[in-house]
């Protein structure tokens, strides 16, 4: 077991052999971390693309089985080489680039995108021992880089010089920059009650329990996933990329290995914010069991993958199930409903916080902040059904997703 | 359509500089100078570029590229509370604010500007000034930490702390203007019914 | 942590956002500018109560807020003009904001933040917070200059106003980065003390020659940072209080902005400006600082009077006159500050300082009560407009006249004790300075010119109409109570200056 557990931990010990073998004690002593560091940043960008791979792969057979179809079954067993097949032909497709656009710009977006998309994965601790860099401020460090990405999507979508692109990319950015706020105020919760703002440190501190289980944390994980799903332009926030509106959105004129770009770091982006949904409310690669059982059923960096890919379900069955949202309800649902929620957040886990540990802080901490949760959604939904319908019914499906007529 | 010399330009200095960065983080002791210097003359570089370009998307987009460099520099300082509310707030907002105000107002470029007297004239009265304060700035007596700052100290427990007793006056002024911008923008930015409209 | 020294700017505060709030509900179809203007007025007025009552109650409160807010007794006098200036401001602008503004519960409460940061900034004791609070002060000014969205030169006006601030802003801010990267502190005492103690390395010495004695400090030259950054704190200050080299936008401004608004900017901005570059230059003086910045001020006082009174002259649109006006006014009261420089004239040049800026807020703000008026009856502020308005409205065209006069510095109104003061802390440092006093006094003379040519169009006019026979109409209960406190004021002072002249003199004898 210790050894499954240690065994990408070892693989770098394995690595560095060679070059401790090879040099003299003092000079290998002297690189020793940044030799650590280059293995480890290589192991990434292995991964990476791995990950996208995988996920390309699934995300059609998922939605292919919600819509009862098969998705790709053709190229190797339930299509399972499908992925390296695509890969291949992107590879060989002609780069086009259209007369008109800005050559400089067109081409630098798609590896714009692509560095915060990767550079993400060096705070996220994919198991024991098994983190790149333990950033104390990696909360900042997310927020911050992917807010990066927002320059990339401008940057494809002006010059493009296509309206499709062009508007594709403003709603890209504003729906970027609105939900980045409760994204960001969500995690100030976590990071009260961890204290500290480094991945690591977070997930040492839900030993205790998922920080999931309680009021404060049940709700930030719902804005901090429902905000990554739109800073990730999935569905059903992908109103940049909308097909039925905007033919591809900001990638429209990407041909070739440039729109495989933008389709990896949109992947990855995927991947990273259900990542980081479960180090932040789900225990990160902690066994749930082993304070029962007293000891680990499977190795922490498989906990980490398998709780990781059960969000990245969720994403899926996003989008096999929900219709996207327009464009001004989108942009409503972050500052009308989003940001007072996550507001709310801070205060009922400073409550948590300062109630005495024990039974009573469950009972009393999900009984006032469970209310506290539950009035502010009734305040804030019913001001906006009476204002839609003109009188207060209860909505069948959720307020956000009813889709409404026009105003004139 | 194939890149223009200047695009290959750009792209080369971009990458050479990339290359640089890393080499010398493996190979040099020095690579923290050398990073400095890249992260340095890429900021200024693009700063310098952001008033050179015509085109005023690009140059928002340089604007941009400063931004993050200078972050970058604050990185090298150990500074990285700073370096991430430098990225967060001006290369992923303040920038893309700019970019958007370009597109919506529509104006792209700027229209040349006639090399007469004036213009002369300013340019020499700003490199006077500059080469006045790079002076004073060289040669003066500046108080200066002993100590360098520490990898891997806690700035944000320390920043924190310090908002909320030397520095707390300030802060609740800032959170004021904060406010007062946000109403100040919502009143001048604001479409008024056409009905409620004044003449 | 002291809330108590605050609680004024506590009160403001609330105020402020208490406006806000209670705009969201007020029935939007019904006027409301009444019970927001009620509010915001009882807000002002508790807060100036509470500081007053404090003041006499005995309170005296240190440095407090780690050093950043000092309530000291200069802080308290410009706290209370201050608040003086932003109640009056208010009595005058109810009807014109009843009348042309969209946004009442906005322009109130934008002008009680701007009011907040005036009070900090005079009672700011380092750089941090002095800098926020000018910068609430100014980008309030920006928004409210923009209120009338409608206007093409409100919008024009308030750009000018954004761009010039907001670049003078930043050279002061590095004017105070490199007082920073010099003393390594942002409290204004220590670094007044370490300019005390280490001043003399920021200065070029010539070797002594043998025979004669070592030159001394007057006579090195200021090393070129410290030199830089007192010249950039200069410019940047300069631009709040419209001096000289700095003043391009105050015409324009005053033109394009509301009319209230441009009241609250010559009034209390301009009082801002004075309290905090008297701290400032307090803070910056030591001996080896205190001839160069002396020499600075002398030519920005000498450029301002003469240009704001020269170009006065020619001007037909009153709110441009008073943008000249006001320039003027900045250079006389720049020449107190000349005075602050030498021991010997100290205390005169507080006493006028403190004086003429409280009567300045008076008689300024008197005259733009009635110019109000009168531009709403006219709908104009053209001065052959007014033609005979004086006449239709005898009382209030006797307060026009009174603070006109009084700005010209004729007794028996109080701008004569303060242009006395002034000029008088001038002549008391020396035979040096009599040139700058004899400018000051033939440039009232001149400034007698174009203050008379209103009052001649007021009454004397020919006008076609038969508007010569006392209008039925009587102005408003609040613009007329605005009026006639600011007449009551400066006649008041003029008699019984004894108060302020007490109250300077308590401050002088602290220091």
């Amino acid at each position: 077991m210790e050894m499954i557990e240690q065994l990408f931990v070892m693989l770098k010990q394995a690595a560095l052999a060679l070059p401790q073998a090879l040099l003299p004690a003092e000079l290998y002593a002297r690189y020793e971390g940044m030799l650590s560091l280059v293995i480890g940043i290589s192991a990434i960008l292995v991964f990476a693309p791995a990950t996208m791979l995988f996920l390309t792969w699934m995300e059609r057979k998922v939605v292919a089985r919600m819509q009862k179809r098969y998705g790709p079954n053709r190229v190797g067993k339930f299509g399972a080489l499908q992925p390296f097949a695509d890969g291949i032909k992107m590879f060989m497709k002609e780069d086009i680039i259209p007369k008109a656009v800005d050559p400089l710009l067109h081409s630098l977006a798609p590896m714009v995108i692509l560095i915060p998309a990767v550079m993400i994965f060096a705070v996220m601790p994919f198991g024991k021992d098994m983190i790149l860099v333990d950033l104390n401020i990696a909360i900042l460090f997310i927020m911050s880089i992917s807010s990066i990405e927002t320059i990339a999507i401008l940057m494809a979508g002006w010059s493009s010089r296509n309206a499709y692109s062009l508007i594709s990319s403003l709603r890209a950015a504003a729906q970027v920059i609105s939900y980045e706020i409760p994204l960001g105020f969500s995690m100030v919760a976590v990071l009260m009650m961890a204290g500290s703002m480094s991945t690591l440190d977070i997930v040492l501190a839900q030993q205790g329990g998922w920080f999931v289980l309680t009021p404060w944390g049940f709700l930030g994980f719902l804005i901090f996933f429902l905000s990554g799903a739109a800073e990730v332009n999935r569905t059903p926030f992908d109103v940049p990329e909308a097909e039925s509106e905007l033919v591809a959105g900001f990638h429209t004129e990407y041909s070739g290995m440039k729109f495989g770009l933008f389709y990896m770091a949109e992947f990855l982006g995927a991947f990273a914010i259900a990542a980081f949904s479960i180090t932040f409310f789900f225990g990160g690669w902690l066994d749930p069991f082993e304070p029962l059982l007293g000891f680990a059923i499977l190795p922490s960096w498989l906990w980490f993958m398998l709780k990781t890919y059960v969000l990245v379900f969720v994403f899926f069955w996003f989008r096999g199930t929900l219709p996207r949202l327009r464009v001004d309800l989108l942009l409503n649902f972050a500052w009308k409903y989003l940001l007072p929620m996550a507001l709310l957040n801070i205060p009922i886990a400073a409550l948590w916080f300062y109630l005495p540990a024990g039974p009573i802080r469950w009972v009393a901490g999900w009984a006032i902040g469970g209310s506290l949760i539950f009035g502010m959604h009734q305040l804030l939904t019913y001001h906006r059904v009476k204002k839609l319908y003109g009188r207060y019914e209860r909505p069948s499906r959720p307020v956000v997703t009813e889709s409404v007529p026009l105003k004139s | 359509m194939t890149l223009r010399f200047a695009d290959k330009l750009v792209f080369g200095l971009l990458f050479s500089a990339a290359f640089l960065l890393l080499i010398s983080l493996l190979l040099f002791n020095y690579g923290e100078a050398l990073a400095f210097y890249v992260l340095a003359t890429t900021m200024l570089l693009s700063a310098a570029g952001m008033i050179l370009v015509r085109d005023l998307i690009r140059s928002a987009f340089l604007l941009a590229l400063c931004f993050l460099a200078l972050g970058g520099l604050y990185v090298v300082l150990n500074a990285g509370f700073l370096a991430a509310a430098q990225i967060l707030i001006y290369a992923g907002a303040v920038a893309i604010l700019f970019v958007f105000g370009v597109m919506l107002t529509g104006r792209q470029h700027i229209p040349e500007h006639e090399f007469d007297f004036k213009f002369l004239t300013l340019i020499f009265v700003a490199l006077g000034f500059f080469a006045l304060l790079a002076r004073g700035l060289w040669n003066g007596t500046w108080k200066l930490s002993a100590e360098p700052a520490q990898a891997d100290l806690n700035t944000v427990a320390a920043i924190g702390e310090r908002f909320f007793s030397q520095y707390l006056l300030p802060f609740e002024i800032a959170s004021l203007i904060l406010l007062m911008a946000l109403i100040g923008a919502i009143v001048v930015a604001r479409k008024e019914p056409d009905h409620e409209r004044t003449a | 942590m002291d809330l108590l020294g605050i609680l004024p700017e506590i009160l403001v505060c609330l105020t402020a956002l208490g406006v806000i709030v209670l705009d969201l509900f007020l029935d939007p179809a019904k006027p409301r500018t009444g019970k927001l203007a009620f509010a915001n007025g009882l807000g002002l007025t508790l807060a100036l109560g509470t500081l007053l009552g404090l003041h006499w109650g005995g309170y005296a409160s240190v440095e407090t807020f780690s050093g950043a807010f000092l309530p000291d007794l200069t802080a308290v006098f410009f706290r209370a003009v201050l608040l003086l200036a932003a109640l009056l401001t208010l009595m005058l602008s109810v009807g014109y904001v009843q009348d042309k503004l969209r946004h009442p519960g906005e322009f109130y409460s934008l002008m009680s933040l701007a009011t907040l940061g005036a009070l900090f900034l005079v009672s700011a004791s380092e750089m941090l917070t002095f800098y926020l609070s000018l910068e609430l002060l100014s980008i309030s000014s920006f928004v409210l200059v923009a209120l009338r969205k409608t206007q093409a030169r409100s919008a024009e006006a308030a750009i000018k106003y954004l761009i010039f601030g907001s670049i003078s802003s930043a050279l002061m801010l590095f004017g105070f980065s490199l007082i920073y990267g010099l003393s390594g502190s942002l409290n204004f005492a220590e670094i007044n003390t370490f300019l005390h103690q280490q001043g003399s390395e920021f200065v070029y010495r010539f070797t002594a020659v043998e025979g004669q004695s070592a030159p001394a400090f007057q006579d090195g030259h200021l090393k070129i940072e410290l030199m830089a950054a007192l010249v950039l704190i200069l410019g940047g200050l300069g631009y709040k209080i419209a001096a000289v080299p700095f003043h391009l936008w105050a015409p324009d401004v005053y033109e394009g902005a509301p009319l209230p608004v441009t009241a609250f900017l010559s009034a209390s901005s301009k009082v801002a400006g004075f309290a905090s570059l008297m701290r400032i230059l307090e803070t910056l003086s030591a001996d080896v600082t205190v001839p160069f910045w002396t020499r600075m001020i002398v030519i920005l006082a000498v450029l301002s009077i003469v240009y704001g009174n020269v170009v006065a002259i020619a001007q037909q649109n009153i709110k441009r006159l008073f943008a000249y006006s006001s320039i003027a006014h900045a250079g006389y009261l720049l020449m107190g500050i000349v005075a602050l420089s030498e021991f010997k004239s100290r205390d005169m040049a507080l006493l006028g300082l403190h004086y003429y800026l409280l009567v300045y807020v008076l008689m300024n703000l008197g005259a733009f009560a009635v110019m109000i008026y009168f531009a709403a009856k006219s709908q104009s502020v053209r001065l052959q407009d007014w033609t005979g308005l004086g006449r239709q409205h005898p009382w209030l065209g006797f307060v026009l006249t009174a603070c006109l006069l009084s700005l010209t510095g004729l007794p028996p109104f109080a701008g004569f004790l303060g242009k006395f003061y002034l000029f008088g802390a001038v002549t008391m440092m020396g035979s040096q300075y009599l040139w700058l006093v004899l400018i000051g006094v033939l440039s009232s003379v001149v400034s007698l010119y174009y203050y008379a040519r209103i009052i001649r169009v007021l009454f004397f006019g020919q006008t076609e109409s038969s508007g010569s026979s006392p209008s039925e109409q009587t102005p408003p209960v609040l613009l007329a109570l605005a009026s006639g406190i600011s007449l009551v004021g400066i006649l008041g002072l003029f008699v019984f200056p004894n108060w302020v002249i007490d109250f300077v003199a308590q401050i002088n004898q602290l220091i």
